[in-house]
């Protein structure tokens, strides 16, 4: 799915120029990346939450070269789906 | 620090951004829920272009535990959506560790830093706030005086000429009126007027020699000591004398062997000795040793009561209460004296690593009247002369000045009790550890690692790369209230320091980097 098929299928359930969609689209996007950017927790409603997360420093190992690595600790962004989410995907079988 | 913004939340503010209606926003964001989740379901992929990406993935069969009850159960595979955010977020939210990059392990250096991190892995142990406790190398904390003399024969020596300092200025005094007509019996240093140096270095020799004849007086040994003022022409003929006698020597050698004659406690056993000392030159070398005394002094003072045991061991008292700053200002003092003098060569190398190593270690601190300095320099000196006819004058040292170091243990402990009643009033040091990074040491010390900057700002100037600091710096660290609780000057505080550390990352060449801290100081303080 690409950028051009969501704002199709936002305008027409929305029933809304695709202009006016797409700034919309581009204003909450905006919005989503500032708030984790500021590491706060944003809740979407039928969606999820995303949460940034500080992931320890840690050694990896890669058998092919046979070298240790020292990964520097990261902020990462997680995601948890809302129960509904969870639900359609015990819904949609394996 | 960081706040949580529910659904209505978001849609609040997602409407005032785009300029339309709550409703508007809310059927918006409800209608691109649902997009992603029905495609991502029916297509295993969702992408927000400029957000990020939804996958679904498949998770099979699993063991686990039933939580509460304990009982192994079998998880049946699911399927699991996955978030991926897109590179410019993922780096926009990960600006606080961007710049590091992964590290071979597998070099020598790495090695020790992958130790170092397994060590320090087990960060459940560090309650935030705790102070991090420096390892004490073994050497440190128990040193035999044989060991001492080994290796420290030129800080013996320092020590020393500081107290013989201190006493020589009363034996002139005193002294210098009744000028002995008596010939020097004592053999005068064979290069002593070769140079300028070498003048010195034998001034150094005869303060040594006149400490030990004071030592033996006070033990009850009785020998006069006597300096005598001008004694050139009759050192001149023993010097000659003495130089035809060890021709084949050579200076150099007479040199060091003159040195090594310093550590030899037979050498003073003479019954009377007349030391000659010119008294300019004295008067130089005093002015010069006058403010390595002073930073010795306190140093030693505040470093921890050094006592001596029966078997010739010494231990740093841990329990003595320093405030880290004041350690700092005087180590800065005293590098900074090492620097500007000569004194490297006296010390020989790795001095200031040992002066610095104990003082780093002592978590507990104290601030001594500078009364109780005194006593406490003037032991050290006793016990690093090291010698074993000496040994008697240090236990009427030890006793003498045992009554001033009661006072301080109590005073210390005053100190202590008032320090843990108002908690975190006394700014604190901790020494900086290269391996966990500034980042990871503001985690321990404040519990939130983004309050790095604080450390930096509180103890490097702009021209210093943050990413290049010397492992075993001595940080100070400052005192913020709790995370979470900044008050309004606080605030600005830490807006100052990312402004600090944009300018370092600036100078350092980091622009991008420089411009993130830069951005981060608009916004991040009004998290806190």
């Amino acid at each position: 799915m690409n950028k051009a098929r969501l704002v199709n299928e936002l305008s027409t359930q929305l029933s809304l120029t695709k202009n006016d969609t797409e700034e919309r689209l581009a204003h909450l996007i905006d919005l989503m990346c500032q708030e984790l950017k500021q590491q706060n927790t944003i809740q979407i409603p039928g969606l999820g939450q995303f949460e940034t997360r500080e992931r320890a420093s840690y050694v990896a190992y890669n058998p092919h070269y046979k070298k240790k690595m020292r990964v520097p600790p990261k902020v990462i962004v997680q995601f948890t789906p809302t129960k509904a989410v969870k639900e359609e995907l015990k819904g949609a079988g394996l | 620090m960081s706040k949580k913004r529910n659904g209505s939340e978001l849609i609040g503010r997602f409407a005032i951004k785009a300029g339309i209606s709550t409703s508007e926003a809310k059927s918006f964001i409800q209608a691109l829920s649902e997009i992603v989740t029905e495609v991502a379901i029916s297509e295993g992929k969702a992408t927000i272009t400029g957000f990020g990406r939804f996958t679904i993935s498949e998770v099979a069969d699993r063991e686990g535990t039933q939580p509460g009850t304990g009982e192994s159960i079998i998880i049946p595979a699911h399927k699991r959506m996955n978030f991926t955010p897109y590179k410019k977020l993922a780096e926009m939210v990960n600006f606080v560790h961007e710049h590091k990059e992964a590290e071979d392990l597998n070099t020598e250096e790495g090695k020790k830093t992958e130790s170092a991190v397994k060590n320090n892995g087990n960060t459940d142990t560090h309650t935030s706030g705790e102070r991090i406790n420096t390892p004490v190398p073994p050497e440190l904390n128990r040193v035999t005086k044989n060991e001492m003399e080994k290796n420290n024969n030129s800080f013996t020596q320092l020590l020393e000429e500081i107290e013989a300092q201190t006493k020589v200025k009363k034996t002139v005094e005193f002294k210098l009126p009744e000028i002995s007509s008596t010939l020097a019996t004592a053999q005068p240093e064979p290069d002593a007027y070769a140079s300028e140096d070498t003048e010195k270095e034998a001034l150094l020799n005869e303060l040594e020699q006149i400490i030990q004849q004071k030592k033996k007086q006070l033990t009850g040994n009785s020998l006069d000591v006597r300096i005598e003022d001008e004694q050139k022409p009759d050192q001149k003929k023993i010097f000659e004398q003495e130089r035809s006698e060890s021709a084949e020597e050579g200076k150099g050698s007479k040199f060091t062997s003159s040195d090594s004659s310093l550590d030899n406690p037979t050498r003073v056993n003479g019954t009377k000795k007349y030391l000659p000392v010119e008294e300019g030159l004295l008067k130089e070398f005093m002015s010069s040793m006058d403010e390595l005394n002073m930073a010795i002094k306190s140093i030693n003072a505040n470093k921890g009561r050094i006592t001596s045991s029966t078997n010739n061991i010494i231990s740093f008292d841990k329990k003595i209460f320093i405030p880290g700053s004041f350690i700092g200002v005087m180590l800065l003092l005293i590098s900074g004296f090492l620097m500007g003098t000569n004194a490297d060569r006296i010390f020989g190398q790795g001095f200031v690593e040992r002066i610095s190593g104990p003082s780093v270690s002592s978590t507990q601190t104290n601030l001594p009247t500078t009364e109780q300095n005194k006593p406490s320099s003037l032991q050290l000196a006793g016990l690093m002369s090291g010698n074993a006819q000496n040994s008697s004058t240090e236990s009427v040292n030890a006793s003498d000045l045992s009554n001033a170091a009661e006072e301080r243990q109590t005073l210390a402990n005053r100190m202590e009790n008032k320090s843990t009643s108002s908690g975190s009033s006394t700014s604190e040091s901790v020494r900086f550890r290269s391996e966990i990074g500034l980042y990871n040491m503001a985690q321990e010390i404040y519990g939130n690692p983004r309050l790095w900057v604080l450390l930096f700002e509180e103890n490097f100037s702009t021209s210093q790369n943050p990413d290049d600091i010397a492992y075993g710096t001595t940080l100070t660290i400052p005192n913020v209230a709790r995370p979470g609780s900044f008050s309004e000057l606080e605030k600005e505080r830490l807006r100052i320091a990312l402004l600090h550390v944009a300018q370092a990352y600036e100078n350092a060449g980091k622009r991008d980097l420089a411009q993130s801290y830069r951005s981060a100081s608009v916004y991040y303080p009004n998290t806190m």
